[in-house]
């Protein structure tokens, strides 16, 4: 077993195990907790995989951005200190149904793609350091995928807009 | 270095050793910095109200008393609140801390003198220094005080609001130089081509007159610190903590003080350039020089509304930064 394996398999117990956390704790903000593991566990991987903008950028929008927001929207949402009811409900057999199905559609387009015998590009001992991605990243963003950016702009102007109106107080 | 690391030793083994006397010295540096940021508080504060500040502790002007409040702080008693929930109470001050000490490494403390030379570097900062928030969070949950609870939900909505100008307010400096390398954005000011003055003085200042703006309010130093509003919600975030574990918020708020200096240095005024004197001392000298303009403003401005707070990052900070990107790229298409 390699260093690098290692370290993959860490993250991989950690990602895991903090996602089933996630879904089992009862406190709803321990969930919110555990999940902020999961997505740094995450970032581990991209920093593994060599996408060193990505794995800053994940811990800066999704671990900084929107887990900060959704701590504080549960923390001004009056939630009991002590634990709430159980979490399963009347709709868990549908529920069951659908994660069976995305897991078995996942699985099997992960399966039909050889991943093995590809070397990760990271450095292992020496002074080896794997390429930086931002400036290619910021080639393409601009060059070749400059419509599908501007298209993801188009919809994040738009949810903004409709969450300004939403929260519109009518006028008196 | 044959002793310390011997031939035989498999390269992991070194390189691990090699990282951690690194850690080590870097924790080791900025703790004595921020015993010292402390004293220098108490000192200019009191000269600032006419008074005269620690005159006791060790002698000559009280410069032990970062040492003495140090000492009392870790054999005071740990408290857990009754009502509190244990893990998340604990686990908060450490939350705050760590990332503190982690943002240091890309930062250059001269030439050639940054622990990682990292490519994604400003980004990395921002991205590890807006973990810390968590801990606030965490610790504003976890006591189960409806004041800490309070503090944490402003230093959320805070700490947001405030990263978007300070983000937006760098955009400048990394479109001028085309990377988000320190040490690269610190070889590009040599021989005094500072970003304060150089390409458009007038883009310059904006962008760091909002960065250090901004840098205040992510401290949560006067006069932007709501979420330990002591007139209003106790002590905010830290109300219920005691001994050890306040002495790692206070620890984090001045790492953080010190972080926010050095960065405005790097990327504003040159970093380490300067002339006659070697590299590291000209950083120094400004940080510290920055860091007391931090000190000055805590102590001269009153707090601000939280109302108000919201609406000068939102409604003023925020566009001004966007302006100023826009006219940082004309600058750079003249130029070219």
């Amino acid at each position: 077993m390699t260093l690098q394996q290692g370290v993959f398999d860490g993250f991989a117990v950690l990602t895991l195990g903090s996602a089933l956390l996630v879904v089992t704790q009862r406190q709803i903000l321990h969930c919110a907790l555990w999940l902020i593991a999961t997505l740094g566990a995450i970032a581990g991987f991209y920093v593994l995989l060599g996408a060193d903008f990505l794995a800053a950028a994940q811990v800066l929008l999704y671990i900084g951005g929107v887990m900060v927001i959704m701590l504080f929207v549960i923390m001004l949402s009056h939630v009991p200190l002590v634990p709430q009811e159980s979490v399963k409900n009347a709709q868990w057999l549908p529920a069951l149904l659908a994660c069976g199905l995305t897991v078995i559609g996942f699985g099997w387009t992960i399966g039909r793609v050889s991943w093995y015998g590809q070397e990760l590009p990271i450095a292992t001992n020496r002074g080896e350091i794997f390429e930086p991605t931002t400036a290619s990243l910021g080639q393409l963003l601009l060059t070749e995928l400059a419509l599908p950016f501007e298209l993801v702009s188009l919809v994040l102007v738009a949810a903004l807009v409709g969450a300004v109106f939403f929260t519109r107080r009518p006028e008196s | 270095m044959g002793i310390i690391f011997p031939a035989a030793w498999p390269p992991l083994a070194r390189q691990l050793l090699v990282m951690l006397g690194q850690c080590a010295a870097i924790l080791a540096v900025i703790n004595l910095t921020v015993m010292f940021l402390i004293w220098l508080e108490r000192k200019v504060s009191a000269h600032m109200q006419s008074r005269l500040g620690p005159m006791y502790a060790g002698g000559w002007h009280g410069w032990a008393k970062s040492i003495a409040d140090g000492i009392k702080l870790l054999v005071k008693q740990d408290i857990v609140p009754t009502g509190a929930d244990p893990w998340v109470h604990r686990l908060a001050p450490v939350i705050a801390f760590v990332p503190a000490f982690a943002c240091y490494a890309p930062l250059p403390f001269g030439r050639q003198l940054a622990a990682v030379n990292l490519d994604i570097g400003i980004l990395y900062v921002f991205a590890i220094s807006g973990l810390s928030v968590l801990g606030i969070l965490m610790a504003g949950w976890g006591s189960g005080n409806k004041y800490s609870m309070l503090g944490g939900l402003r230093a959320a909505a805070q700490l947001v609001s405030y990263e978007v100008p300070r983000v937006l307010s760098v955009v400048p400096v990394l479109l001028w130089v085309g990377s988000q390398n320190l040490s690269l954005i610190v070889d590009t000011q040599r021989h005094f081509k500072w970003f304060l003055f150089y390409p458009n003085p007038l883009v310059g200042v904006i962008a760091f007159l909002v960065f250090f703006t901004a840098s205040v309010a992510e401290c949560n130093r006067t006069p932007f610190d709501i979420p330990e509003a002591e007139s209003e919600i106790v002590a905010g975030f830290h109300t219920e903590y005691s001994g050890i574990k306040f002495a790692f918020f206070f620890l984090a708020e001045y790492a953080f003080v010190f972080l926010s200096a050095g960065l405005g240095a790097v990327l504003f005024l040159g970093g380490g350039d300067g002339v006659l004197l070697p590299s590291w001392v000209w950083f120094l000298f400004k940080t510290f020089l920055l860091v007391f303009v931090f000190m000055w403003v805590r102590w001269t401005f009153p707090r601000f509304r939280v109302d108000r707070l919201l609406a000068f990052s939102w409604k003023f900070l925020t566009p001004v930064s966007f302006a100023n990107i826009v006219l940082a790229g004309l600058t750079l298409h003249w130029l070219s």
